[in-house]
């Protein structure tokens, strides 16, 4: 049996984890194992942890589309970090909420409308009005119709008069969708966080539904008992097998400060700023005597005006720097221009430890940019085929704005790891002896084979013909320079004969000259 | 005048020097045997370096290496492999003024033809002029009637070097052969 905090994660082919909408990742941890209570869980022993803005999320390193899992940072009660110790690895103990906790929390939030309504038709024009509470001969002088503005008697309307209960029907209504606590959208029961803006939804259920709300699609086994008992906290562990694990577990206990803090944000001190913790303390030592604790105290009372001012100075900065944000808002959507918001990963090199498993990471990037950057030709042709200059000059544009560029020796380094990560489905390949091309499968034959096609069909065809006609269905899946790299190699072969003009190289079919 | 040659003769990728070494072989062989071919059909005795036939001392326009059909040319640099290379395998004697004469048979080939005109037209042990011999009533019917010059010298020469011949000369010229 595994708790109800496990959920399962989805991952791209290559292994990373798909983020939500609004979700950022922030930290990635190499070489971790997974513990439920005390027992190793089975299967979860050599992973990645990728530490994101709203989950915790395990990729197995062996079979990340099985056996991936993730924490919701919601659930985080505190995290415990115990050092290394003889053969014990370092340790981060995850103490989790429990779920009855979770609701008392939800209760408070919820506010509750427990007035009925009443609804009737207003008799000179037509008009339906809602009204709050009973409807009744003496408070009908109160309420009077919202279009025409004008008390009907209340005998012409009694009949009319329906009154309803709010909450019993707003109820049931809430156990069918449930209202995201940012946006207001009514998202369906089964789903976990926001349709629209991604925020973690309530969760509605009590006690006793608690069992539904496990995710089937994990499966855990354990290789021992786990030894934790009903009624104390639950916790889970994460042990580090390659470095110490430090700086994740400060990451964790930030973030869950922060989450804290931002919650509470909504009901007291609205919009006040984090205080600095080096601030600096003041202490009046009363020890002195005579002139010299005057002084003292006069210059304590200088440096505690000194610091208020600062202090002051500084909210008055983020007051001016809140005010110019919002111009600089009112600005852009005066513009109305609607910036599609994709959670992306973004990998930044300061998060890893070495540059071997930086370049690790990179280079599962690559394979899941490129699968899906080609994919429509992937799917009409079978087979890729792209220059390694090209997937450069894609892969920065693209992916790197913002977290700092890869450079060509990376790459490089990342095409050549593809293999060894075991994403073979890509491989780095040498054409002409000089041209590094990223291919899947025999792709410069599939390619070689289609120019032979055209050739024999079209004879006399030169680049710009070949290109047109292997670009017939989907545009610029084969770029010209590997399709000039083909026809080198097949005119190096011999299966095809050049036309050299004026207006550029023709290509024959070579049937004459047989070699 | 090149109407006749094989259809490969409008195959564009012949005119431009393919970058293969061998397959440029065989684009060499098939422009040697295009040019034979093409002075056998003509009877082109002998083709200036710009691939036009040259008749007693007027020059044709029409050159080999320039097809109006499809409209290529073969560059100078490589009608001059061409050349070498029919120099090379003894299909083409260059002269000194630059032209060259064309071989559709070998010199050994046409020596012999000539000792056969001779046998049946019963002018051994006389002497004949070369021009009684390419020009004269007698050889009409013969393929190496209205033959160049200096080709038959050349022919009679190996006619003299196997001891068959004997060679009257006047101002360093040929003008009479007796063959035995």
């Amino acid at each position: 049996m595994h708790l109800r905090q496990w959920h399962f994660v989805e991952t791209t082919s290559s292994g990373q984890p798909v983020l939500r909408e609004n979700e950022k990742d922030i930290y990635v941890e190499h070489q971790v194992g997974c513990y439920q209570g005390k027992s190793k869980i089975l299967g979860r022993q050599k992973g990645r942890i990728y530490l994101t803005s709203q989950r915790i999320i395990y990729i197995d390193d062996e079979k990340p589309l099985m056996n991936s899992i993730s924490l919701e940072l919601d659930d985080v009660l505190q995290a415990d970090y115990s050092s290394k110790f003889l053969r014990k690895s370092a340790r981060l103990s995850i103490f989790l909420r429990d779920s009855k906790t979770d609701d008392l929390d939800n209760n408070s939030v919820g506010t509750k409308i427990s007035e009925g309504k009443s609804t009737w038709i207003c008799p000179i024009c037509g008009h339906q009005n809602e009204t709050p509470g009973h409807l009744t001969k003496e408070n009908m002088h109160s309420f009077p119709c919202a279009s025409c503005g004008i008390v009907p008697d209340f005998e012409m309307i009694a009949d009319v008069i329906s009154f309803h209960n709010v909450t019993s029907s707003s109820e049931s209504d809430k156990t069918a969708q449930i209202e995201c606590p940012a946006c207001t959208f009514l998202n369906r029961p089964s789903l976990r966080n926001c349709e629209i803006c991604g925020t973690r939804l309530p969760s509605k259920h009590s006690g006793t539904s608690s069992d539904i709300s496990i995710d089937q699609r994990v499966k855990i086994s354990l290789e021992t008992k786990d030894g934790l008992v009903k009624g104390e906290p639950i916790y889970i562990q994460l042990s580090f097998r390659l470095s110490d694990g430090i700086l994740l577990s400060q990451t964790i206990s930030e973030l869950i400060e922060d989450r804290r803090r931002v919650k509470s944000q909504n009901v007291y001190n609205k919009g006040v700023q984090p205080r600095e913790k080096n601030l600096l303390e003041i202490k009046s030592e009363l020890g002195r005597a005579g002139i010299a604790s005057l002084e003292k105290s006069q210059e304590d009372r200088l440096i505690s005006n000194d610091i208020m001012l600062g202090n002051a100075l500084s909210d008055l900065d983020s007051l001016m720097a809140l005010a110019s944000d919002i111009e600089k808002l009112y600005d852009t959507t005066g513009r109305s221009q609607f910036k599609k918001n994709i959670p992306l990963l973004t990998i930044d090199r300061e998060k890893f430890l070495t540059k071997d498993l930086f370049i690790n990471e990179i280079s599962r990037e690559l394979h899941s940019f490129i699968l899906s950057e080609f994919q429509e030709q992937k799917e009409a042709e079978g087979v890729i085929l792209i220059s390694l200059v090209d997937t450069y000059a894609l892969y920065n544009k693209a992916m790197r704005i913002g977290s700092g560029l890869v450079s060509p020796q990376e790459l490089w380094e990342a095409c050549k790891k593809l293999e060894e990560l075991g994403l073979s489905d890509l491989q780095l390949t040498t054409i002409n002896e000089r041209v590094l091309c990223i291919s899947s499968g025999d792709s410069f034959g599939f390619l070689k084979r289609k120019i032979w096609d055209i050739v024999t069909t079209s004879p006399g065809a030169d680049l710009l013909e070949l290109s047109r006609q292997l670009n017939k269905d989907n545009a610029n899946s084969w770029t010209p320079g590997i399709i000039m790299e083909a026809l080198n190699n097949c005119v190096k072969g011999g299966q095809l004969l050049i036309d050299e003009q004026i207006t550029g190289v023709h290509y024959y079919a070579n049937f004459d000259w047989r070699i | 005048m090149t109407e006749s040659l094989p259809p490969i003769y409008n195959f564009p990728p012949l005119y431009t020097c393919q970058p293969n070494v061998l397959i440029r072989e065989q684009q060499l062989t098939t422009w040697c045997d295009l040019l034979l071919e093409f002075s056998k059909k003509n009877k082109a005795w002998c083709v200036n370096q710009e691939g036009s036939i040259v008749r007693d001392l007027e020059t044709g326009d029409n050159s080999i290496f320039k097809n109006q059909t499809i409209q290529r040319t073969a560059p100078a640099p490589f009608v001059d492999q061409i050349w070498s290379r029919m120099v090379e395998t003894q299909k083409a004697v260059k002269l000194d003024n630059g032209q060259y004469l064309m071989l559709w048979r070998s010199l050994e080939q046409w020596s012999s033809v000539f000792l056969q005109w001779f046998e049946t037209a019963g002018k051994l042990n006389q002497v004949v002029t070369l021009y009684e011999l390419l020009e004269g009533d007698e050889s009409l019917e013969w393929e190496f009637h209205e033959m160049h010059h200096k080709l038959c010298e050349l022919c009679l020469q190996k006619l003299r070097d196997r001891g068959r011949a004997t060679l009257l000369k006047e101002q360093n010229r040929i003008v009479g052969v007796k063959v035995l």
